[in-house]
């Protein structure tokens, strides 16, 4: 479903992602894990269409991202990090004017609005600008948009920030649903628990490259480690952790704050 | 000595410094460019070429025919018309800015530290576009007959003084509403209330040419008691006492000027510095809490039956969903609304101006666009005007981040997603302008020509839609707003003046006889189709491949 080879993108001298190749088949849950900056934003830029690949190729559902964006873009949907939305709308508008750039029929958008206000329990505000709203609100506003024309490509950045208990534990019974239906899901998150129960594979990028890719029980093996954090803090080089937390809780407590 | 200076006034002088340092570099800092790397020349530089530009041209004009006194107060008008039209567009930013609330109002920052460092960067803003307004009036005036080489000194500083004096006026007017509104409906009322500025000081704006036509035709030097309440009077005759002048005119326009300038100022800045320690806390609770909009309980709602026909008539779902969308936030969005009514004040205030003085006349009747008939050609730019503002201002938005959404969905078209924009600017901005145009037109001229003329221009309206598109290099609401950019695209037009020359030739052979004008409006019609096609190919073409950065 997602092929990429070779994939690259520049920012003047900084290389953001380089080379990367990885092939991800249908149904499955892949963790896209790296430190910040590492570039997993902007892979996911590159495969959804928001910027454009310096070098290397991406195939979405057989289309390549370069050649054929409006195909790749038809079979994605897309929670970005930032989540931002017009928030003069109100969900009901937001949604159908979602539905409306996939082309949806008018009687579809209306029923898949329902359907997503019941499921996240939001009916009540669908009717109600956006302006008002927690972050956990607009992020259900922003899971549905990306939902709404029954993507085969699901790509999430971050998509349980703000969500409350229960609608986590919502979304990732409906994202394990759909991988078991066949589609693909991209993941990308810092919370290492979620990906660890969540995802049927890893891949680690530091510094623009893959480090690792394999099954959660493949990584904890090859590193030798307990854990998937253990596994991250190993493959990205940032084992002395505790020692930089020791040296800096020293000094803050040996200097003068504003309030002594 | 300066953090005992503002310790005294109650303020922290490292946090001033930081909070100015920091707001006078977001004002400079260029935007990026299409590939993320490249930096273009941000707003506010180039507000300032523009300024440079205008001033000196205006000087140039009346070097060799104006005396000093008269020179200063053309030069000087001309300086506080534009400032203060640049603090009412900009004033969002550079007075109250809501972001702020969001950045600084958990931080150990003393109001009256912030409200200085705000004051500093308004008098910044103010010396800044001050200087590039009156930097080649002051050196030009040299030349003037009877000014010499001390000239600069004395008109510079007096220059200075006159647009703070007009940045304080408008700062006032603004505080004041604060203290009778709440924040959140002072936000919805200060797109009307620019617009409402926008109109009086354009209205003022008229006057000068006029004045400097009748002044410079009488060949003498100006007096009249009229002076005294001539706000840029009070300043050239303080250019004229540092020149060496003795006339008692001259002294009490001095003294009059001195003694509003230090009420505006006093009270203008006390009014701020009262206002913003309790209105950066309301301005945090309301936003976070106020919810607009009636509560659906999940039921579906019909649209309303013009969404219905524009969705008849637009047919492409992406073009429909553009209208949608810029209609909503045209009405919702205060920083949308906050950059497209201010305009209408405009042509409002010109079209007043010509009822009151009976310019306004038949153009069939009295040789369009003739020297009897200039306001034709004057409402002609200005259909041009705002079209290329709403548009262009269309491109601007606070949630500007939303934007991800064209790039990572599969619009086929960019272009007939724009052509849902422009519908909607159409039916919700310009048909009720023109509804008002012929309410106005319609006092002087016999309805059958006010109907012609207005489809006339209607048609050339829509042509001037395509055309104006042919600039557009951005979606909707994608772009963020920069101080500056208001005006730089305000002055940007100035530049395309001598382009609607061609446009009022053209109704000037169309306006002859009755079948010319038919002919004329066809052709209107048919060119507009044909360049609506070359917009629609050249935006799928730009901004299909453009890239998202956020």
């Amino acid at each position: 479903m997602i092929e990429l080879k070779n994939l690259t993108r520049r920012f003047g001298d900084l290389v953001a992602v380089d080379k990367v190749t990885l092939s991800i088949p249908g149904g499955q849950i892949c963790g896209y894990l790296g430190p910040n900056g590492a570039g997993k934003t902007t892979t996911v830029k590159m495969l959804t269409g928001m910027i454009q690949p310096t070098a290397g190729t991406a195939t979405i559902a057989g289309y390549d991202i370069r050649e054929e964006s409006l195909e790749v873009k038809r079979r994605i949907g897309v929670v970005p990090e930032s989540a931002a939305l017009y928030q003069c709308l109100t969900p009901f508008e937001y949604l159908q004017f979602v539905g409306r750039l996939y082309r949806m029929k008018e009687e579809t958008i209306a029923k898949r609005i329902v359907e997503f206000c019941d499921f996240f329990q939001m009916g009540e505000h669908i009717h109600q600008r956006m302006t008002g709203f927690s972050r956990g609100m607009k992020q259900k506003v922003v899971i549905a948009a990306a939902l709404i024309h029954t993507p085969h490509v699901i790509f999430l950045d971050e998509p349980l920030s703000g969500l409350d208990a229960n609608a986590a534990l919502l979304l990732k019974e409906l994202l394990r649903n759909l991988a078991n239906d066949g589609k693909t899901i991209f993941y990308c998150s810092h919370i290492l628990e979620v990906v660890e129960n969540l995802c049927d594979r890893v891949v680690i990028i530091d510094k623009g490259r893959i480090v690792a890719d394999g099954s959660v029980g493949d990584l904890k093996q090859m590193t030798k480690r307990s854990s998937l954090e253990g596994v991250f803090s190993k493959l990205t080089h940032a084992e002395d952790l505790g020692e930089l937390a020791k040296a800096l809780s020293k000094s803050i407590a040996g200097t003068k704050g504003v309030a002594s | 000595m300066m953090a005992r200076f503002f310790q005294w006034l109650g303020a922290d002088w490292d946090h001033f410094r930081a909070l100015l340092r920091i707001s006078i570099q977001i004002d400079f800092r260029g935007s990026w460019g299409r590939e993320g790397h490249r930096r273009r020349l941000s707003p506010i530089l180039r507000s300032m070429i523009f300024y440079v530009i205008m001033g000196g041209s205006l000087a140039g004009s009346l070097v060799s025919r104006t005396t000093p006194f008269l020179f200063s107060l053309l030069t000087l008008a001309y300086s506080m018309v534009m400032m203060a039209f640049g603090v009412i567009l900009e004033f969002g930013n550079a007075i109250i800015n809501p972001d702020d609330a969001d950045v600084l109002v958990h931080r150990p920052i003393r109001s009256r530290t912030y409200f200085l460092a705000k004051l500093g960067n308004l008098l910044f803003y103010v010396l800044l576009m001050g200087t590039a307004l009156c930097l080649l009036p002051s050196l030009l005036g040299i030349w003037v007959p009877g000014c010499g080489w001390t000239f600069p000194m004395a008109f510079f500083p007096m220059a200075v003084v006159a647009n703070l004096a007009t940045a304080c006026f408008v700062v006032l007017i603004y505080t004041g509403l604060l203290r009778v509104l709440h924040y959140e409906r002072f936000r919805d009322v200060l797109a009307y209330l620019q617009m409402g500025l926008a109109f009086v000081i354009f209205f003022s704006y008229q006057f000068i040419p006029r004045m400097g036509r009748e002044f410079i035709q009488m060949g003498t030097d100006v007096s009249g008691a009229w002076l005294l309440i001539t706000p840029p009077a009070w300043f050239a005759g303080g250019v004229q006492i540092l020149l060496g002048a003795q006339r008692s005119i001259d002294i009490q326009l001095l003294l009059i000027g001195v003694v509003v300038t230090l009420f505006l100022a006093l009270f203008s800045f006390r009014r701020i510095s009262l206002q913003y320690a309790s209105q950066i806390a309301e301005q945090r609770t309301v936003s976070g809490s106020k919810k607009k909009g009636t509560v659906g309980g999940g039921k579906v709602r019909r649209e309303g039956w013009v969404g219905r026909w524009v969705g008849r008539l637009l047919r492409s779902p992406e073009a429909v969903a553009g209208f949608q969308l810029t209609s909503k936030l045209m009405q919702r969005d205060r920083s949308v609304k906050m950059g497209i009514y201010p305009v209408f004040g405009i042509p409002l205030a010109v079209l007043l101006l010509a009822v009151l003085e009976n310019e306004l006349m038949d153009p069939f009747a009295h040789g369009p666009f003739s020297g009897q008939d200039k306001v034709s050609a004057v409402v002609v730019f200005f259909v041009f005007f705002m079209i290329y503002f709403f548009l262009m201002g269309m491109t601007y938005s606070r949630e500007w981040e939303a934007a991800w959404v064209y790039h990572a969905t599969p619009i086929g078209s960019p272009g007939r997603f724009y052509r849902g924009v422009k519908m909607a600017i159409l039916l919700r901005l310009m048909v009720p302008f023109f509804v008002v145009l012929g309410l106005i037109y319609v006092t002087r001229i016999p309805p059958v020509h006010c109907i012609q003329h207005a489809i006339s221009l209607f048609l050339f309206g829509l042509v001037a839609f395509s055309a104006v598109s042919f600039v557009v290099k951005a979606y909707p609401f994608s772009q963020k707003r920069e101080r500056g950019e208001r005006m730089q695209r305000f002055s940007f037009l100035f530049f395309v003046m001598p382009f609607l020359g061609m446009t009022i030739l053209l109704q000037t052979v169309a306006y002859k006889n009755n079948l010319i004008w038919w002919v004329t409006q066809g052709g209107l019609l048919i060119l507009f189709f044909v360049s609506e096609k070359l917009v629609v190919k050249r935006l799928d073409r730009i901004l299909r491949h453009k890239e998202f950065f956020a």
